[in-house]
């Protein structure tokens, strides 16, 4: 391990630690948790050559700015929020040498997405319970103090002691960077499952037809999308266990699409799940961003889902 | 032993499974049976389980199975496991006799000065708050789901002269270890969190603690009975009381 690589100079309570999530506890009411962006938070830790599930920082929104005390190698990938490098910008999606008293801002989004990555060579050394070291406030887990977000004056180590000597430094291929347009629609490919064929014919084509809009009541736990009203066959299901990207639909007619800090059950009709690779499109949405969702099958999720993995080499 | 399921892929990596259409606490048993089919089957290819009132949603891995593999799997090592329980002529009295030994038993302090609701409740359903206490504490419960928080237990059934709707509006903060009840279940809140069922009650107990091991305290199908216990034994069991609330008749 090594001690004080970097301090936090500025924080918006939004910047967590983040690995790929808890398993095995959602029995206990314990959510997954998870990257918004898994796409990203992969690459990051890729760029670097660390474990997969390393624990990286997730920065929302921007306004969180670091300050490096050693000499150390980072990776910043995802959202562009306009990064600085001692007042300069800076490329993202590609590993950089910190120097001490180095200033790295994250400032704000630039409706190219909303959630960055920040990796250090080996991974941040933070508290892991439940083996994640994924930051969840309303469980009170993950963080330096049970659930809060990094804050100004906060000292971050490393896992493995950082290299002393200048490291060349590496970019994401141009053609598999991606670019985040917030003005753009989201096509988000969905599997229809669950409640799915007992909304009706009519209702079933109202979700597909629809350009719905992002919410700004979308957080970790699920983003709300508006739209022309769903009438539901029922009110309420009796409550069962929810995938990552459930669509779920109210008694107010309005989808919501249940993200990586989803409650673990729930007892609202669901029209389906949304491919596990297509999530992070949402996941990098910003509020008034529109989205449409296709029908997909299981076998395009599988495929899909099977050459994230092989590509990122797990 | 429900024998029929419905085995549903809902994504590359989840079989959704259900065993019926009602809340039962046979299905229950069947439930716990089928968790314990799913961890047997599926091995480290397993990532999560999530039971609940009559369905298990099951996430494995899918770079160890495919999809089908696994529904394919899944519903052979249920056929099996059905057949098996049937060819051992599966004893229900045995396995209550065991249930009713694990059971759990909760300390409640059911006094108005903790317990938010009970007087209204009383009053709506013109029983005295010790009649709610009684009937809350002398039946057994168990824990269909766990859920909303960490070591958040739904338990049922209460006797039906206690049903009452959800608050139309929940409150923003209701206390850790508060006992509470909505329609036919029961629950205590783990952690001081926004809630919307009725406070009738209060325990000193630790529902849900990370350091524990395990992290908490009840668990699905576990069966629960409340004992109803005085202020000092309350206090002597580390429940905390309110400082200055003022509460009122209504």
């Amino acid at each position: 391990m090594m001690n004080d690589v970097l301090e936090v100079t500025k924080a918006n309570f939004l910047a967590l630690f983040i690995d790929r999530g808890r398993t095995q506890q959602q029995s206990m009411g314990l959510t997954q948790s998870g990257p918004m962006d898994e796409y990203a938070f992969l690459w990051a830790n890729k760029l670097l050559g660390n474990e997969l599930n390393a624990a990286c920082i997730e920065i929302s929104f921007g306004k969180f700015s670091l300050k490096a005390r050693q000499r150390c190698q980072v990776a910043i990938t995802g959202a562009n929020l306009k990064v600085q490098l001692n007042q300069q910008a800076l490329q993202n999606w590609e590993t950089i040498g910190l120097k001490v008293g180095d200033e790295l801002v994250f400032d704000s989004p630039q409706m190219q997405g909303t959630r960055a990555y920040l990796a250090i060579k080996g991974g941040f050394e933070c508290p892991k319970p439940f083996n994640s070291a994924c930051t969840v406030k309303r469980e009170n887990l993950g963080g330096f103090d049970r659930g809060g977000a990094l804050k100004v004056g906060d000292k971050l180590s490393s896992c493995i002691p950082q290299a002393q000597h200048q490291m060349v430094n590496i970019s994401v291929y141009p053609d598999l960077i991606r670019s985040y347009n917030n003005q753009e629609t989201i096509t988000c490919r969905f599997i229809p499952a669950c409640q799915w064929p007992l909304f009706s014919c009519q209702e079933q084509q109202r979700f597909l037809q629809q350009e719905y809009r992002i919410s700004s009541e979308s957080d970790r736990m699920g983003f709300r999308l508006q739209g022309e009203k769903i009438n539901t066959f029922s009110e309420g299901i009796i409550s069962e266990g929810i995938a990552l990207g459930a669509i779920q639909i109210p008694p107010d007619g309005q989808p919501i699409v249940l993200m990586r800090d989803r409650q673990t059950i729930g007892g609202y009709p669901k029209l389906g799940v949304v491919l596990s690779t297509d999530i992070e499109k949402i996941g990098q949405a910003m509020p008034g961003q529109k989205v449409q969702f296709q029908v997909a099958d299981i076998k395009t999720a599988y495929e899909e889902r099977v050459q994230r993995e092989q590509f990122f080499g797990n | 032993m429900r024998d029929n399921i419905h085995c549903e892929l809902i994504s590359e990596r989840n079989l959704l499974i259900h065993f019926g259409e009602h809340i039962s606490e046979s299905l229950l048993d069947t439930i716990q049976q089928a968790e314990l089919c799913a961890a047997k089957v599926f091995g480290h290819q397993l990532k999560d389980l999530i039971a609940s009132y009559t369905t298990l949603l099951i996430e494995f891995d899918p770079l160890l199975i495919s999809p089908w593999q696994a529904q394919i799997k899944y519903q052979k090592a249920w056929d099996k496991h059905c057949r098996l329980l049937h060819s051992q002529a599966f004893k229900p009295n045995k396995a209550a006799r065991e249930q009713e030994m694990s059971c759990i038993e909760i300390p409640v302090y059911y006094h108005p000065s903790v317990a938010w609701d009970i007087l209204p409740i009383a009053k709506q359903k013109g029983l005295t708050w010790q009649q709610i206490a009684e009937l809350h504490s002398q039946r057994q419960y168990r824990v269909y789901a766990m859920g909303f928080a960490p070591g958040f237990a739904f338990m049922g059934q209460i006797d039906p002269c206690l049903e009452m709707p959800r608050k139309t509006s929940p409150r923003t903060n209701v206390p850790a270890g508060s006992v509470a009840i909505s329609d036919l279940q029961t629950a205590i809140y783990p952690n001081a969190s926004p809630g919307g069922w009725h406070i009738i009650g209060r325990s000193p107990c630790e529902l849900f603690n990370p350091d524990n091991s395990p992290a908490a305290l009840l668990k699905t199908a576990d069966s629960v009975r409340f004992k109803s216990v005085d202020k000092e034994r309350f206090i002597q069991l580390g429940g905390c009381l309110d400082d200055l609330r003022v509460f009122d008749d209504e």
